[in-house]
């Protein structure tokens, strides 16, 4: 029988990575079929009820009160995970009050006292309170790191007026990566200092481009996120194009390189003013987007990939493409491989954790495969309404909210993910899984080594796997080690590409090679 | 302040608000990072924090029209001018007119130790000669009520003002307005407290034709008296001068003592002129403090788009709140019980709920904001130590817009007292005022039964906040 229950405890307050720290404990406890550690906002208990977590208890709690709620399969896993639970609970109490003693700074204003030149404030708190806190540092004169989401875009706007209007910026929401004066805001990773600006609406887009021109011998002046609604017209690229203002004037900038979404027109337009008004060659990524005649009227380079984007910077910086030799395959038994493929293998399947380099992948594949879903679905590809059931070919955003809700980001804390990456291992009509390994500050310890155990693992219990293929986003420099990540996939049979775009060209070529579809890569 | 422009060329500095493996990362390789152990903002109420928001974004102008009120309140210079009956100073009070403690409430609402002292002021007046005539003209609608905030009156516990009693006449000599308080009438069976007696009226009586012109008298012979020096003297004595006034009282009198023998010489009351003002009451000065305070507090009103308190009172049943941007508007919930000690014989059960203007002290910033340099007052208030009476000053400055250099506390290095009570600030923490009150028996005429701390009820501040939002910003 399956049995539901709940803890909640009045007027107590645990921050939510501490809370997802414990729900993935619990999840993760043998029987639980799910369970999820959340404070009781009307938003999160919401996430309850639809999670089918919430019963009368839940239904009660305040917003001050903390709940856990727990699904398991019978009533003893139950009882024993909220045993757990409450142990967890408690000995995060005895270590908070520990180091409480030694500081106590709980906020901005206290922090603000002890440490008078702060200029930027990161957030990651959730967006109802984050716009603020974020409001407040505007008020104080910071620049605003924004990486929480859920924030309207009616408050995204007014806070950008009035960073606008301090000559402030606000990199967000929903901001996953900044590198400024070398320091890492958030997810980052570790990139020489070097003559090319970076601005993007992309968190994983400036990942991939910096680490690809830090990987060849470039290095990167300032990387500046915008968050991805900045470009769209209801905010005009505010940040976009403050910070393309500031690069401009940057004497260490000597190229200008911008990863999107495609901008809506109007901010298409200011872009290619920016072009004409600046002597900085200005190169572009525009995901998705084919049509670049705008911004080479202006003067500017367009590109449809980040990897060539990143090398037509690196280019214009004075450098050149030198070969990754450590990505190179073995065409011979790559095309046994393909051969050997049981006749029902017929699909690839994208498992991603960083949504710039989904989308990449997805706008690459829609040129030639059809029956695409996705959950994060572009112009000619399907949305998939269940996310937890795969569809023919599909491109699975696994950062997006109906994923992420009370538990980590996938580069964080990548279980779900590998979870999902295994299943499709197991689903005997998939050809291909191609997936990303993000490394860098901020996220997981060890994400090639996981995704190696889960093929591994698969490999052994399944008579035939499908091909994996990945790529590794991230340098030599970052505390994972680029080459040592690459080294762990290739070691479990993992085809590893230099770049996302080299990654889904091969799935492609895969694709093509064992089914004949997919003309044009 | 910082500057986009700048940041390039300046240490990234970085306070960061959530994940805490992003502040590892800045630290791993030597950047600078203040990680905030947050918790959120209105104890997450997020309809709160959407208001907090909207302020936030205005922050501007509602921060320039709260200095301009805290630079008022600062500012402000308190001078007693006379004793008058009240008749003769007080706007709009007319005879059979009772000014009470507290926001507006009607008769039949009050509690009963306010209910006592409508009738005892009755009697005093000569309108009625007992309870049950007083009860029959106010059915009759012959007596008008109103609270004494709307007269630039404060008084004590109830807050009796009628035409015949003696107040002080205080002047904000650099914004020229003028309020005005009743006499204290020394402990035991007091109208403050409800008591309606013979003893009761008589010693009225006694303050309103011999004590009332004494120091009438005296003040204009010394041409009036600053009462803000008496109370800056006072808190480096250890008076937070709401709780505790025997400094100030005695200050009083050091200030006045020549002018009052002068007046006194020869008379028969001399002896117990003296008596009351310097052995009987160590409570005196408190009446002077919350004129002093009101008359501070009335020249901060109604600047536009601030949210700065403007007064804290109560009449027993409701709780009133007026910020500076809103005029008169008033905010009531439900008075919650003090806590703090009682008196031997009784309990809390015996208590009425919080009641009295004198609230407007610490609206000025003494009374529980300068909690922390009044240690004799901690146990007595139920703060149970001198450490714990700092860390109230301390939360006062957590909620407060400024730090008055012209009330300094001695023991926390001449920090000026926290001034200005934001109510943004008092919604987002959580943080309440903190009043050092004394309690009263919820049955008229026995007095005092106890001292401690009040706190406001939090909704009127959320309430405020609402009607702020909607009619100052437009939202």
């Amino acid at each position: 029988m399956e049995s539901l229950g709940a803890i909640v405890l009045n007027n107590t307050y645990r921050d939510s990575v501490f809370l997802m720290k414990i729900s993935s404990e619990i999840c993760s406890m043998e029987g639980i079929i799910e369970a999820s550690a959340m404070m009781g906002t009307d938003r999160n208990k919401d996430l309850f009820l639809k999670s089918g977590l919430s019963n009368d208890q839940v239904k009660a709690a305040k917003s001050d009160d903390l709940i856990i709620s727990i699904k398991a399969e019978n009533e003893k896993v139950l009882n024993d995970s909220i045993v757990k639970a409450k142990e967890l609970l408690s000995t995060s109490v005895s270590t908070q009050n520990e180091s409480n003693e030694t500081r106590q700074i709980k906020r901005l204003e206290q922090a603000l006292k002890e440490d008078k030149n702060a200029n930027v404030l990161m957030l990651s708190c959730a967006g109802d309170y984050a716009k603020y806190e974020a409001a407040k540092g505007l008020s104080k004169g910071m620049n605003i790191m924004l990486y929480s989401d859920n924030i309207s875009i009616e408050d995204e706007l007014a806070l950008k007026q009035k960073a606008h209007e301090k000559g402030l910026l606000v990199m967000g929401p929903d901001c996953g990566t900044s590198i400024i004066n070398q320091v890492p805001l958030a997810f980052a990773n570790n990139i020489r200092k070097g003559s090319i600006g970076v601005v993007g609406a992309s968190g994983t887009g400036i990942q991939e481009v910096t680490s690809i021109i830090h990987r060849n011998h470039g290095g990167i002046s300032q990387a500046i996120g915008t968050g991805g609604r900045d470009p769209k017209k209801e905010i005009g690229g505010i940040t976009m194009m403050d910070a393309l203002e500031l690069l401009k004037e940057d004497e260490e900038t000597q190229v200008i390189l911008i990863v999107s979404k495609p901008p809506c027109m109007e901010v298409q337009n200011k872009i290619a003013s920016f072009i004409r008004s600046t002597n900085k060659p200005v190169v572009v990524n525009f995901a998705g987007n084919e049509d670049y005649s705008l911004i080479e009227e202006a003067g500017g380079q367009g590109f449809d990939s980040l990897k060539r984007a990143a090398i037509a910077a690196l280019e214009l910086s004075g450098l050149h493409e030198c070969p990754e030799e450590i990505c190179t395959l073995d065409q011979k038994k790559l095309s046994d491989e393909i051969a050997n493929l049981s006749q029902e293998r017929k699909y690839l399947r994208g498992i991603y954790s960083g949504g710039s380099l989904c989308y990449e992948a997805m706008y690459f594949a829609r040129k030639c495969l059809s029956d695409l879903y996705s959950n994060t679905p572009m112009k000619g590809v399907n949305k998939l309404e269940n996310v937890r059931k795969s569809m023919k070919n599909l491109f699975l955003d696994m950062g997006e909210d109906e994923f992420t809700v009370g538990k980590p980001h996938p580069m964080i804390d990548p279980t779900e993910k590998v979870k999902r990456i295994k299943q499709e291992l197991q689903d005997k009509e998939v050809a291909v899984v191609l997936t990303d390994c993000v490394i860098g500050y901020g996220s997981f310890e060890d994400p090639a080594q996981v995704i190696a155990d889960a093929v591994m693992s698969t490999r052994k219990e399944c008579d035939q796997i499908p091909l994996v293929v990945t790529s590794v986003c991230g340098t030599e420099e970052d505390f994972q080690v680029y080459s040592t990540q690459v080294k762990k996939l290739q070691e479990a049979g993992i085809l590893v590409a230099s770049s996302n775009e080299e990654a889904i060209k091969l799935c492609l070529d895969i694709m093509k090679q064992n089914k004949g579809e997919c003309d044009h890569v | 302040m910082s500057d986009a422009r700048n940041l390039f060329k300046e240490e990234v500095d970085v306070v960061n608000i959530g994940l805490k493996s992003f502040s590892d990362s800045i630290d791993n390789i030597g950047g600078k990072i203040t990680h905030v152990k947050w918790t959120p903002p209105a104890s997450g109420n997020t309809e709160l924090v959407d208001l907090l928001f909207k302020c936030e974004l205005h922050s501007e102008e509602i921060d320039a029209a709260n200095k301009e009120v805290v630079d008022i309140i600062m500012s402000g210079q308190p001078v007693l001018l006379a004793v008058r009956p009240a008749r003769e100073v007080v706007p709009g009070l007319v005879d059979h007119m009772i000014l009470h403690a507290g926001p507006p409430i009607e008769y039949n609402e009050m509690c009963g130790p306010m209910k006592g002292a409508v009738v005892g002021a009755m009697i005093y007046e000569g309108w009625a000669k007992d309870e049950e005539e007083a009860e029959k003209l106010i059915l009759e609608g012959k007596i008008q009520f109103d609270c004494n905030h709307h007269h630039h009156a404060v008084g004590p516990m109830t807050g009796m003002i009628t035409s015949s009693m003696p107040v002080f006449v205080v002047e904000n000599e650099k914004y020229k307005n003028r309020a005005y308080c009743t006499i204290n009438e020394g402990i035991g069976e007091v109208m403050r407290f409800g008591a309606n007696g013979p003893k009761v009226i008589e010693r009225l009586r006694w303050i309103e034709k011999v004590l009332a012109p004494v120091l009438d008298e005296a003040v204009k012979k010394a041409g009036g008296l600053n009462l803000k020096n008496v109370m800056a003297q006072a808190l480096a004595m250890g008076d937070e001068m709401h709780q505790r006034n025997v400094a100030a009282s005695l200050q009083f009198y050091k200030q006045l003592c020549g002018e009052i023998q002068d007046v006194v010489n020869g008379k028969p009351y001399a002896h117990e002129v003296i008596e009351f003002l310097v052995k009987k009451n160590d409570q005196f000065f408190l009446n002077l403090a919350m004129a002093s305070s009101k008359s501070i507090m009335d020249a901060a009103r109604n600047v536009k788009k601030s949210t700065v308190v403007t007064a804290l009172s109560r009449n027993g049943v409701d709780f009133g709140l007026n910020i500076s941007s809103l005029g008169y508007r008033w905010f009531t919930a439900p008075v919650k019980m003090p806590v703090g000690l009682y008196f031997p014989g009784f309990s809390e059960k015996d208590a009425n709920g919080d009641m009295g203007d004198s609230s407007i002290t610490e609206c000025i910033g003494i009374g529980g904001c300068a909690m922390g340099c009044s240690p004799a007052v901690v146990n007595f208030v139920g703060a149970g130590s001198v450490s714990k009476a700092i860390e109230y000053s301390q939360s006062m400055g957590e909620i407060t817009v400024a730090k008055n250099y012209n009330l300094p506390m001695p023991n926390l290095n001449f920090e000026g007292v926290p001034n200005g009570f934001d109510i943004r600030k008092i919604v987002e923490t959580g943080i309440l005022p903190v009043i050092n009150t004394g309690m009263a028996h919820k049955k008229p005429g026995i007095g005092q039964v106890g001292a401690g701390i009040a706190q406001p009820p939090m909704e009127i501040f959320e309430e405020a906040l609402r009607v702020f939002v909607h009619e100052q910003l437009g939202e």
